[in-house]
């Protein structure tokens, strides 16, 4: 019920503006692909000799992380309550050791649908910095009909084994970023993949505003006034953001202004505000049933 | 509707409810748009008025006002350079500048080098204008201070003091101004301004009205930066022959 609202209802999404493709992708097989209908077309085929020596490669290092796990569990401290009010903890910083392999940077150029480029890199001040070119113009191909997306975001976190893992951020209210942007709007998108496959596409959005200009600003924004959508697709029935199963953080720029743009970050962290009570800024009304998507 | 930010009132809701029924997409969508536009419309921290101005003079007040909140104590000035003697373009200056980088203007020891950056792209919603900044280089710390931040590990335990056997705490008593928001890592931002053309006898007419009430500026060396720390630099026309005012307006459609 719920792919068959969203693959025809036109539900308004204010800040997203994805291209439409099929949501249900014919396949023959009933394995749902993640990549949500991007395939790759060229990639290579491995045997499954080469696979399997492929993998033995990684045990080594994967035995090695998961010894590691299992001596944190016995000797770490588990946090008590919550954590300091107050007081900021650093999740990512950006600086001149950024790891490019921990995000991914995409943009619509990348499958043909649009002319926008997107790059990750470290700033001349030695901070992260996101910037591109914007571009609304639509490819000539019939199918695409709105343009102009760039996007970075971090990778799932994994424990050993390749076992997909969440962040957990519990206890905290706030998202802190010190940024320095060019006066353009961009949205912040929080991954909540969850375990079922109707799940594996929820985010929860928000704008982040920059003031322009030469001066850094913090931005704080609580949890609570983040949205959820579905790939994009805003929903209708709204709550509070699981904060302990977040999977990716990512920003994306896609304002509908044609031209170069320019976000440089210094981190991004967490902030407990004990006088912030609010779980979820979206006030709900009864509808009737199968009306609001689930 | 939602691709222009009209957001929908009682009269379109009859109309649609009218005419495609009360269980219909179309009212369905209606809704939620005015469920969910109003929500975002006047979210941002830098409010903008509804419709932005087409003129450069207008536009250029709007940016040095946005980019000058970080500091309420700043002041915004138009200057004309035709009220300078030997300025070679005619054209107005909007130049912002907070009491707080004043004083720090007058701080600056004699032959300081402050550099004049530019141009960087500042977004107004639709519109793009370009600014210029004076900025110094950043003070540089005390070597013990820098050795401290290297070497600081919170995690730290081994210092601990006790106020039953009477120790005192290990943490500094001297006391010293907080920095303003002006100093940061890549240098101080001393002033901000927007010309009508972008070149560098703008500029200079601009460092001329600057100097009215930063006297301190005649004593400093002033430099034209090509390239800036802060990040991309669209090069200021270097041409003598006043040139006609540089619009960078992407989108004719206002919004």
């Amino acid at each position: 019920m719920y792919r068959f609202l969203t693959s025809n209802i036109c539900a308004p999404s204010i800040w997203s503006r994805r291209i439409n493709f099929p949501v249900v992708v014919p396949s023959s097989s009933f394995h749902e692909i993640r990549k949500n209908g991007y395939e790759d077309k060229n990639r290579k085929k491995v045997s499954p000799r080469q696979a399997i020596r492929d993998g033995l490669k990684e045990l080594k290092k994967e035995i090695k992380n998961w010894t590691e796990e299992v001596k944190e569990g016995c000797t770490l401290d588990p946090i008590m309550g919550m954590p300091l009010p107050g007081e900021v903890d650093m999740q990512w910083c950006f600086n001149e050791s950024i790891d490019f392999d921990h995000w991914v940077v995409t943009s619509d150029s990348d499958h043909n649908e649009g002319y926008s480029t997107s790059t990750l890199s470290v700033s001349p001040t030695g901070k992260g910095l996101f910037s591109g070119n914007l571009s609304t113009q639509l490819v000539r191909d019939g199918k695409v009909k709105k343009a102009g997306y760039c996007n970075f975001k971090s990778i799932r976190p994994q424990k050993s084994f390749k076992r997909d893992s969440f962040h957990n951020w519990s206890g905290y209210t706030h998202l802190v970023m010190r940024v320095r942007g060019d006066g353009r709007s961009y949205m912040i998108t929080l991954g909540t993949a969850g375990y079922f496959d109707v799940n594996w596409n929820d985010q929860f959005h928000f704008a982040l505003y920059t003031r322009g200009g030469p001066h850094w600003q913090i931005s704080k924004i609580p949890f609570s006034k983040f949205y959820m959508t579905s790939r994009g697709r805003i929903q209708d029935m709204q709550e509070p953001m699981p904060l302990n199963r977040i999977t990716s953080f990512g920003i994306t720029a896609s304002d509908k202004n044609n031209g170069p743009f320019r976000l440089e970050i210094d981190y991004v962290g967490l902030e407990l505000d004990p006088s912030h009570k609010e779980t979820s800024a979206y006030e709900q009304y009864k509808v009737p049933y199968f009306y609001a998507g689930y | 509707m939602e691709d222009n930010g009209v957001c929908p009132d009682a009269e379109t809701d009859a109309m649609v409810l009218n005419i495609f029924g009360r269980h219909g997409f179309p009212t369905k969508k209606l809704r939620r748009m005015t469920y969910w536009m109003p929500k975002f419309k006047n979210l941002s921290p830098w409010a903008l008025p509804e419709k932005i101005p087409t003129s450069n003079l207008e536009v250029a007040k709007l940016a040095v006002q946005r980019m000058g909140s970080v500091d309420p104590a700043t002041e915004m000035e138009i200057f004309q350079t035709s009220e300078l003697r030997d300025a070679i373009d005619d054209t107005w200056i909007v130049s912002g500048q907070s009491a707080t980088q004043r004083e720090l203007l007058a701080k600056l020891q004699e032959k300081k080098t402050v550099f004049v950056e530019g141009a960087f792209p500042i977004w107004l919603r639709r519109t793009s204008i370009n600014y210029f900044i004076l900025r110094s280089d950043p003070e540089p710390l005390s070597e013990e201070d820098q050795k401290q931040r290297a070497q600081f590990d919170y995690d730290d335990v081994s210092q601990l003091r006790s106020w039953i056997l009477g120790q005192e705490n290990l943490t500094r008593k001297d006391i010293i101004i907080e920095p303003s928001v002006h100093e940061q890592e890549d240098g101080t931002i001393l002033a901000v301004a927007v010309t009508g053309t972008c070149s560098k006898d703008s500029l200079l007419s601009w460092i001329r009205f600057l100097e009215k009430k930063n006297p301190n500026l005649a004593n400093l060396s002033i430099l034209f930066a090509t390239n800036s720390p802060l990040g991309e630099v669209i090069p200021a026309i270097e041409s003598s022959v006043p040139v006609n005012t540089v619009k960078k307006i992407t989108d004719t459609s206002d919004l």
